[in-house]
């Protein structure tokens, strides 16, 4: 027997989806093992496409496969029959106990026809109340449905170091915490909120975190840091929360590439740093500004998600395929071409189709221009430098880039249509997608997890809830703010990570503060306030390798929304043996340890550490443990703070 | 503390000082509470004395071709360009290109018969990996995390789980090994992942510190650690703490890493390429008691376009890399105690596409296994003779797994004591190993 800890089990129980119906378990696997090739996303012989139940209940070209409440009468079943003709799979030969699931399942349809439509909401949450209060409405719905007894409220001290990582990206120093606690007003959290909102620290906290969004972390996508800088993409990112830029209006930014001159300048970035790949520019703008992965559809229509056609891959590539990257007097653009991109792409069976300029979920444009025009000025709204017409060679690694005074702009402008399709209030996954990310980064995972696979393969765990947000987060402008303020305010985001409970209900239900490591920036950050660097008010340290020691950290804890955390021994050695860890300890600038030596007993000393490192008090066991520990000598205190700070509580959020 | 797995790996006195410090800390508070709950380290005393066993698993990932390796169809329309060759094995014909291989075709077993469910990576990795369909939301640990629990040591220095991996990428395998490896048996028994530079960075105490401050503190920090994530039951700060507890053991064992420690001919021996370097690897960790390494590398073998002229580069790599690795384990005495497997998540299509490739194909495929408690030169099930159908003794991934696990001497119908969880075997529905290969 294998004996292990319940709650290791409780873990994995809740890491996998809570759908578990006939479909999933017995009828999709018999489809995916022995029909799919050629009635899936590759072919659709027939017309049937196996891959959904959805799909199947459409039928064939013939009509529909199968007789609800029916298997004998059913096309679908009577065709894996031994002996029957025609015969499915034509060259083998279901087994016994895969048609009898077959036959059990089709007997057990409802005779009437089945409208099923996963997202379709299951309770109305009423129109008069505001986003926080609809966020508390929907979870606690959820809560009692599945009869779960939520977490208590989180206690003052968790709070204020929670939203102090979650907001401006680091743990409080000492007397923030402290004039908090001492703060008496009933309202002290929000008022706590709205200050942080407006500091420093958050615009670029969040401008580090949507730098690794959009354009991934420069060690992980072997990307120059400097180059981002000097360039201006961090400046804009940070102006983006600091001015709070309508989202909508980001998104615009990022794919339009016509920025007025200063600080906008800089988004030009996005497209800019992926030299003319439109491939990766799709990719890119599909799944962090839409929340969707498209490159499994680069071959064929996507495996488990039927409504991600290979048209749509090559769809979105096209609004990019006009793309070319221009040096101009005001800095680097992404121009757009008047003509071209008409490529063709192949699916699995050879066949060849022309790529047409659609987006998923919507009807393809039709262009006037086609292959047969030539580039001309006259496509332009004015015309382009002379520059612009010429053939210039490009490098070894088919990059150029052309330099204009001006970026041309075409009168037809792909990538203006995407604008106009994908990021207005016509597209409610545009908002859903920024509310479902928001929500990952203050509550430890998405509605819809992972934070990239909105698809109908990866169902949201509060629909509802998922959809009103992003409603009210368009009626209200696209107001990042706003929507960070609500989610904060929540009695979802303050109840305590404490589970009571024997069995700990899964992570999707919300019905307690997900713990969750902290990301790399707040990690080095509030390392170096537990060590008693403290910042500015710009957050801003005096200690000159704060950047490095950033750096470093976004180089060995890269995660931002995996799927599952899945740390690393080399993360361990680091925290144990790298001399950028050990420098902080025996650092001059190091106050924590003489503010700790200064304590008159080895009671006090733990106390003071716990204090500056957790931002807690420690219980008697811990002071007991503490205070042996500090007998062992001089330096124990240095390793003391290090057992705290390498823990796994200073590396979280709780 | 049993040792018997740390042959050479750090200076001997390491085995025994684990708890030092707690001893010199607890005595006096041994009776206010209870150290073992804290740090849940079971009792060395339940763990049996049973003689070393180690499996090295060759992942051939991306889905190797049977056609061109253990089942050659030559000269009919699905065979493909290659020939075959006869082997030590009257009547048995491998592939051309394995002629080192076919040299030794009495020490190997081949499988010609599986017969899997899931044609996609993703799904056929998990399944290849897990050893049984899966069932969401449980996620079942993966054959190396099961090796890892059974064969590995609590305590132990070397890591359990090795995952020799030098590319990082690999496509679905890449999404594969961010994932859970552990499943259910938690994060202590995932893999310690090595590869690219073969050195570990910061494995080296800096001379700051000595070495009792150190690991005191890390005692310190296991405490305070354990607490919290006892506490919280927080399954982020569990897979946490999991990396420390490694941390000791890697620092200690860490230039087993090294390549250059290897002697350069054994190197040429086992070829340029990484995945030989990463096989020599693993035999010389499993020389110093490593139980399981795996050694992958990306997704080479998934060839869908120019199937032909890829294999004829590396069908040949491999034969010789097996060829090598039976031959070191038996001169060092333990290729009995070691089971060897070499297989993918599926096999290739008969029918090959307009892109000279082979698709993928789980409906009839090979794979290769010998050492421990395998029956040499034992050729087992048949394919019909375009190789489209299995003919004889159809197996899956079920009868894979409990195979592996029997030669291993490890109960493959053992139940799981999950609490709160379904009844779970390690091999379910007491799925019956492949004994013509068994010993």
């Amino acid at each position: 027997m294998l004996r292990i800890n319940s709650y290791i089990a409780t873990i994995i129980l809740a890491q996998g989806s809570l759908s578990g119906d006939v479909w999933d378990t017995d009828i999709a696997p018999i489809f995916q093992s022995n029909c799919v090739k050629c009635h899936g996303g590759a072919k659709k012989k027939g017309g049937l496409d196996l891959r959904s139940f959805e799909s199947l209940i459409e039928g064939a070209e013939s009509g529909p496969v199968i007789v609800n409440g029916s298997a004998k009468e059913s096309e679908l079943f009577k065709v894996v029959l031994k002996g029957s003709d025609p015969h499915m799979p034509p060259k083998g030969q279901l087994d016994e106990k895969n048609i009898n699931n077959l036959r059990s399942w089709i007997d057990g349809l409802k005779k009437e026809p089945i409208v099923q439509n996963k997202f379709s909401p299951k309770f109305e949450i009423p129109e008069n109340i505001s986003l926080v209060q609809s966020i508390d409405f929907a979870l606690k719905r959820s809560w009692s449905e599945q009869g779960i007894e939520p977490s208590l409220n989180c206690s003052d001290e968790v709070f204020c170091r929670r939203v102090y990582l979650d907001v401006i990206g680091r743990i409080p120093c000492s007397d923030e915490l402290d004039h908090f606690l001492a703060d008496e007003s009933p309202n002290k959290r929000e008022k706590l909120i709205d200050e942080l909102l407006q500091r420093n620290e958050h615009f670029s906290y969040m401008a580090e975190i949507f730098n690794a969004i959009f354009l991934g972390r420069e060690s992980v996508k072997k990307k120059d840091r400097d180059e981002r800088e000097k360039n201006g993409w961090l400046d804009y990112l940070e102006w983006v929360f600091r001015t709070n830029r309508p989202w909508n209006f980001v998104a615009k930014d990022l794919v339009l590439s016509r920025p007025k001159e200063g600080v906008e300048s800089g988004s030009s970035w996005f497209l800019f740093e992926q030299k003319n790949d439109h491939s990766e520019m799709a990719k890119l703008t599909m799944s962090t500004l839409l929340g969707k992965q498209i490159q499994c559809a680069q071959c064929h229509d996507h495996p488990v998600a039927p409504e991600i056609e290979q048209r749509h891959y090559w769809g979105m590539v096209s609004f990019f395929s006009r793309s070319i990257n221009v040096q101009t007097n005001k800095g680097m653009r992404v121009a757009e071409r008047a003509i071209g991109g008409h490529s063709k792409y192949a699916d699995l069976s050879g066949k060849s189709h022309a790529s047409e300029l659609v987006l998923l979920g919507n009807e393809p444009i039709k262009e006037l221009i086609d292959a047969s025009h030539k580039d001309h000025s006259e496509l332009y709204v004015s015309v382009p430098s002379e520059a612009w017409f010429e053939k210039k060679n490009k490098d070894k690694k088919g990059y150029q880039l052309i330099k204009v005074d001006a970026a041309p702009v075409p009168k037809f402008s792909r990538r203006q249509k995407l604008i106009e399709l994908a990021f207005s209030d016509k597209n409610p996954s545009f908002s859903e997608a920024f509310v479902n990310r928001i929500w990952a980064i203050l509550l430890g995972r998405g509605i819809v997890h992972p934070v990239d696979l909105m698809d109908s393969a990866h169902p949201p765990s509060h629909p509802e809830l998922l959809q009103r947000m992003g409603r009210d987060f368009a009626n209200s402008g696209y107001d990042i703010r706003e929507l960070i303020r609500s989610i904060l305010m929540s009695r979802t985001y303050q109840l305590s990570s404490y589970v009571s409970a024997k069995v700990k209900p899964p992570p999707q239900t919300f019905s307690y503060y997900i713990i969750k490591p902290i990301f790399a920036e707040a990690f080095s950050k509030s390392l170096l306030i537990a060590m008693g660097h403290y910042p500015n008010e710009d957050g801003e340290f005096k200690n000159a390798d704060a950047e490095k020691l950033r750096r470093e950290f976004a180089v060995k804890f890269p995660d931002l929304f995996p799927e599952v955390y899945s740390p690393t021994v080399q993360q361990a050695l680091y925290l144990s043996n790298n001399e950028a860890i050990e420098e902080l300890f025996i650092s001059k600038e190091n106050i924590t340890l003489s503010i700790i030596e200064k304590q008159d007993s080895n009671v006090n000393k733990v106390k003071e550490s716990f204090k500056l490192i957790l931002g807690r008090e420690p219980d008697p066991e811990e002071i007991k443990v503490g205070t042996k520990f500090l007998e062992r000598g001089p330096d124990s205190l240095m390793h003391f703070c290090w057992a705290l700070v390498s823990g796994s509580e200073f590396r979280m959020n709780r | 503390m049993v040792d018997n797995n740390i042959k050479n790996c750090g200076s001997p006195d390491h085995g025994i000082h684990r708890r030092k410090f707690l001893e010199g800390i607890t005595a006096g508070a041994m009776s206010t509470f209870s150290w073992s709950g804290l740090f849940s380290v079971p009792a060395f005393a339940e763990i049996a004395k049973r003689k070393q066993k180690h499996c090295i698993l060759l992942w051939l990932c991306g889905g190797p071709s049977q056609f061109e390796t253990w089942d050659p169809k030559p000269g009919k329309p699905t065979g493909g360009p290659f020939k075959s060759m006869p082997t030590k094995i009257p009547g048995v014909h491998f592939s051309e290109l394995m002629p080192s291989c076919s040299s030794i075709a009495d020490k190997i077993a081949v499988v010609r018969s599986m017969k899997t469910a899931q044609k996609e990576h993703t799904q056929a990795i998990n399944l290849l990996q897990r050893g049984n369909k899966v069932r969401p939301p449980f996620v079942r640990p993966t054959m190396g995390s099961v090796l890892a629990e059974q064969l590995g040591q609590v305590g132990s220095r070397i890591p359990n789980f090795i995952l020799l991996d030098p590319c990082p990428e690999g496509n679905e395998f890449k999404g594969f090994k961010a994932g859970n490896w552990a499943g259910w048996l938690g994060a202590e028994y995932a893999p310690v992942r090595v590869g690219g530079k073969y050195k570990i960075p910061d494995t080296e105490k800096l001379d700051s510190i000595t070495d009792g401050d150190h690991e005191a503190r890390d005692e310190l920090r296991r405490f305070f650690s354990k607490k919290f994530e006892n506490e919280t039951k927080s399954s982020a700060a569990s897979s946490y703490n999991a990396t420390f507890e490694r941390v000791r053991g890697l620092m200690s064992c860490s230039d087993l890493f090294d390549l250059d420690r290897l002697p350069a001919k054994d190197r040429e021996r086992y070829g340029p390429g990484t995945f030989g370097q990463h096989t020599l690897l693993a035999r010389s960790l499993v020389e110093e008691g490593a139980p399981f390494v795996m050694v992958a590398n990306g997704m080479p073998w998934d060839t869908h376009v120019f199937n032909h002229e890829i294999y004829q580069m590396i069908v040949p790599d491999l034969d010789n890399i097996i060829f090598q690795l039976v031959n070191d384990l038996e001169d060092r005495g333990l290729l009995e105690d070691t089971l060897v497997v070499a297989m993918g998540e599926f096999g290739r299509t008969p029918w090959i596409n307009q892109a000279r490739g082979r698709d993928h194909y789980p409906n009839a495929w090979s794979f290769a296994m010998t050492g421990a408690g395998i029956k040499g030169g034992s050729v087992v099930g048949a394919t019909d003779e375009m190789g489209i159908e299995v003919t004889d003794s159809p197996y899956d991934e079920r009868n894979l797994f409990a195979t592996i696990f029997s030669a291993l001497d490890i109960d493959p119908h053992a139940q799981y004591d999950l609490p709160n969880f379904p009844t779970f075997h390690r091999v379910e529905e007491k799925i019956q190993p492949i004994k013509e290969v068994l010993l």
